[in-house]
């Protein structure tokens, strides 16, 4: 017996981005992520089960209907000797405490490229 | 007792000499010197007065230098002065022996003894001899070759090689300098030759009679160069072997359901710098007390899901992969709400990539990131 079988989409996304801190400073990404994907649905239930026919009477959800949530990462950098402890405290960097270091504004390197 | 005073004013000492000069006059050496004058003469006898003579004869010069390198060994530097000088009054030219004895007394004293007013005399001779005549310093002279052997770590001078080649490829290719390791080599002929690269493309040209040779199983560089080329190897050497920063990396992630006001935070106060409309990805830099101050607000919001990842410690300009794991101990898609972009409990296909690089003033890091995430689109 002839049955369908639904395979699933990736989609592979990569972004590449570069920025300058200061010691103990954290570099925060924020992207959004899709939780709900697309689900194939049928006009008419259960016939979309049948076999040939099923495949054809399918249909496909909207783009609308993806659920997206917001992905925070925190990358945090900090220089440590070889012991593991901190070289820099806040005392030694008190211009660090509310200022961040001037960032590249050289467009050539764009600040973030998706491969898709 | 005004008597005694008048007479000590009348007769000053004879033994204290005014200058130098006459102190060696006075001398014992100075005795000596007046003595081979006069056995040099023929006529003279010894019953006649001391005759005084300007100049000590020539075939004296080569005896009186020896003296004068005696005097040196006890620390006489006066007396020794005191021949040398008469030295350059008969022969005016004869820098070199002068100087052949200070050299040799500069080997054994340092510079802030007694022969600094050795050294100062010099050009007063020089004056009113000739004009001043350069004498090469043998340890100066490049055609002078030394050997010396350095201790070398192997590993790390590969990766300084490597490092110093990565960056002048990138250089060239218009890359931007963040660039990472790419390689290693522990092939003591690939680090010999990327050491003899490097060298001769600072000046430093070991060709024969010059050379260098590298024990790998002992760690040691024997070179034999001129001393120069040594110190400037040693600087190299010394760069090279230096030890990068180590860098500790502390990786959170955290998901918030959309609309939530956490979702335009960094953008409303101004932290957001870059935004990529494709991927929708934005960056931002944070100071440590914004950090924990938002790491608190995302902890007490109730769709908050944060994570800690593994922290890690690497060197400056390493590149370093975490990896991302599903919260939860939760694997493969979640069709109905959960992680549909954590696939597999270590998928090698979503990591973030980190190459963390310290800066000379050992403040600054310039970070490379690169995220890598695989979506769940559906069937």
């Amino acid at each position: 017996m002839y049955s369908t079988t639904m395979l699933p989409r990736f989609e592979f996304l990569q972004a590449i981005t570069t920025a300058t801190l200061w010691d103990g400073q954290t570099l925060v990404l924020l992207g959004k992520i899709i939780t709900e994907p697309t689900t194939p649905e049928s006009k008419l239930p259960r016939l979309g089960a049948l076999p040939l026919l099923g495949p054809l009477i399918l249909k496909e959800a909207e783009p609308s209907g993806k659920k997206t949530k917001n992905l925070l990462i925190f990358i945090t950098p900090t220089i440590v000797d070889p012991a593991g402890n901190r070289v820099h405290s806040l005392k030694d960097m008190p211009f660090a405490t509310d200022t961040i270091p001037p960032q590249s504004t050289d467009p050539s390197t764009p600040a973030s490229t998706p491969a898709r | 007792m005004v008597a005694i005073s008048c007479v000590a004013w009348a007769s000053p000492p004879q033994a204290e000499a005014n200058t130098v000069t006459q102190g060696w006059a006075g001398s014992v050496a100075g005795l000596a010197i007046d003595a081979v004058r006069n056995a040099k003469d023929p006529d003279t006898t010894w019953d006649e007065p001391l005759k005084s003579v300007d100049h000590v004869p020539p075939q004296a010069v080569p005896g009186l230098i020896e003296d004068a390198r005696l005097f040196l060994e006890p620390d006489k530097l006066d007396q020794a002065e005191g021949l040398l000088d008469e030295v350059l009054k008969t022969e005016p030219w004869n820098q070199e022996g002068y100087w052949e004895v200070i050299q040799e007394r500069k080997k054994n004293e340092s510079r802030d003894t007694r022969l600094s007013r050795f050294r100062a005399i010099l050009p007063a001779n020089q004056s009113k001899t000739n004009p001043p005549v350069s004498v090469p310093n043998s340890e100066d002279d490049p055609s002078v070759l030394q050997t010396r052997s350095f201790c070398v770590n192997l590993t790390k001078l590969a990766q300084g090689l490597q490092q110093i080649e990565d960056f002048n490829s990138a250089a060239s290719n218009g890359l931007h300098r963040t660039v990472g390791l790419t390689g290693k080599t522990n092939d003591a002929l690939e680090v010999y030759l990327g050491l003899e690269r490097f060298l001769a493309s600072i000046g430093v040209n070991l060709s024969p009679p010059k050379g260098m040779y590298l024990n790998e199983r002992k760690g040691m560089l024997m070179v034999r160069a001129a001393r120069r080329e040594i110190e400037t190897m040693e600087q190299v050497i010394k760069m090279l072997s230096a030890s990068p920063e180590q860098v500790s990396i502390e990786t959170k992630t955290c998901e918030l359901p959309e609309g939530g006001k956490f979702g335009h935070v960094l953008t409303e106060i101004g932290l957001v710098r870059h935004s990529d409309p494709a991927f929708g990805l934005s960056t931002g830099v944070l100071t440590e007390m914004q950090f924990h101050t938002l790491i608190k607000a995302l902890e007490q919001h109730p769709g908050a899901d944060l994570q800690t990842l593994a922290n890690i410690r690497i060197s400056s300009g390493k590149l370093e992969k975490i990896k991302l794991r599903p919260p939860n101990g939760r694997a493969g898609a979640d069709a109905g709400g959960g992680r549909a972009y954590m696939v597999g409990a270590a998928s090698d296909s979503e990591h973030i990539d980190v190459v963390p690089y310290v800066w000379a003033d050992e403040y600054t890091i310039q970070m490379a990131v690169i995220l890598s995430l695989k979506q769940f689109m559906g069937y």
